[in-house]
């Protein structure tokens, strides 16, 4: 799916470990981990809003529309 | 505590752990049958001897293959089955033999001379028709007003193995989808009872019962339509010149398609598709973060 998930850069950007964030949100590793992956098919808006919250950014700046070239330039 | 309590209970002695028990058993039994018919077939006798008697395992088979068989035609005028040849006999016992000039017929009646059938007997217990008294409580006693015989079993004895695994297909494909199904179903009911009903294996599971139940059905039928000929020759009692003969008996083999199993195939096919809808549904919830 072209829409890509930018939460490792949010998370170096805000200087916080995926298990630091996955205790304040109150997600599991594993989940966050499918969400960081992009292997997740859907994220609910709950979901969502606590990680935004917890990095103080917007839900654009988690994920990103790529075009089908950029796309398969990323995955390579 | 008393919530725990129940818990526990429900638990321990959960319907769905008995259920696959129970299951678990059939699968066994069924297992155990299909291996029992197998050495009947190969020559070897089906039970063991505990004592002089009694008996464990397939009994039944002391006095040859049973084999079900259904009467053509309705209501039974007469009782007086017996038949001897060189090739063997036919039998009913409680009832009055019949004459020498039926019995000589009787004889002809056979239109394999070949046949490999060495003994049949029967097992009907068959009304004539009357009222006849039966047990009945205060003055208002129960009657049989309209006897009628739909169906029974023959017994034959055949020492051909092929003849043998012939005659006890039907059974042998019955036992096969029966153990296959118990087991898939027990699988199933374990897979629920965790928590993971909507697996992946769960709908192959349920399609593979129901495609086995169609595939049963269509098997038989068309074992009936290659073997009608060779098996004609048990339809012995079917209405034949210079003898009225009251009732038309038919093997097994002469199968019809049960609407009822296809049926209940049609619909484990449905159930399946509703169940990979539910795996599909499940993996998705999954990957729902």
């Amino acid at each position: 799916m072209p829409i890509v998930i930018n939460l490792d850069v949010m998370l170096a950007k805000r200087k916080m470990s995926l298990t630091e964030l996955s205790e304040k949100v109150g997600i599991t590793m594993a989940n966050l981990s499918i969400l960081k992956s992009g292997k997740a098919k859907a994220i609910r808006f709950s979901t969502l809003n606590e990680i935004c919250k917890v990095l103080e950014c917007q839900p654009g700046d988690l994920m990103e529309y790529l075009n089908e070239k950029e796309y398969k330039k990323l995955i390579g | 505590m008393k919530r725990r309590f129940f818990q526990y209970l429900k638990r321990r002695f959960s319907f769905f752990r008995y259920t696959i028990a129970i299951l678990n058993l059939t699968t066994l039994f069924s297992v155990l049958g299909i291996i029992l018919i197998l050495l009947y077939v190969l020559g070897g006798t089906p039970y063991i001897n505990l004592s002089n008697s009694s008996k464990l395992g397939l009994t039944d088979f002391e006095r040859g293959i049973p084999i079900p068989v259904r009467i053509m035609s309705g209501y039974i005028l007469d009782s007086s089955f017996y038949g001897q040849s060189a090739h063997g006999s036919w039998s009913y016992s409680g009832s009055t033999s019949m004459l020498s000039s039926q019995r000589a017929h009787w004889d002809s009646v056979r239109s394999d001379k070949d046949a490999h059938v060495d003994i049949i007997t029967t097992e009907f217990r068959i009304w004539n028709g009357q009222s006849t008294t039966i047990v009945g409580k205060g003055d208002r006693p129960a009657y049989i007003t309209d006897g009628q015989l739909l169906s029974g079993v023959l017994h034959v004895q055949t020492q051909r193995k092929g003849w043998r695994l012939l005659l006890l297909l039907p059974k042998l494909l019955y036992l096969s989808l029966f153990a296959f199904g118990a087991w898939q179903v027990a699988r199933l009911l374990g897979d629920i009872l965790s928590g993971a009903a909507f697996k992946n294996t769960n709908y192959r599971r349920i399609r593979n019962i129901g495609w086995g139940i169609i595939a049963w059905q269509l098997v038989l039928f068309t074992l009936s339509l290659a073997f009608k000929d060779w098996m004609a020759f048990i339809n012995f009692y079917s209405t034949t010149p210079g003898y009225h003969s009251p009732v038309q008996l038919s093997v097994a083999y002469e199968y019809d398609l049960s609407f009822s199993w296809l049926t209940g195939g049609g619909v484990l096919l449905i159930l399946a598709f509703a169940f990979k809808m539910g795996n599909q549904l499940q993996q998705e919830q999954d990957l729902t973060i």
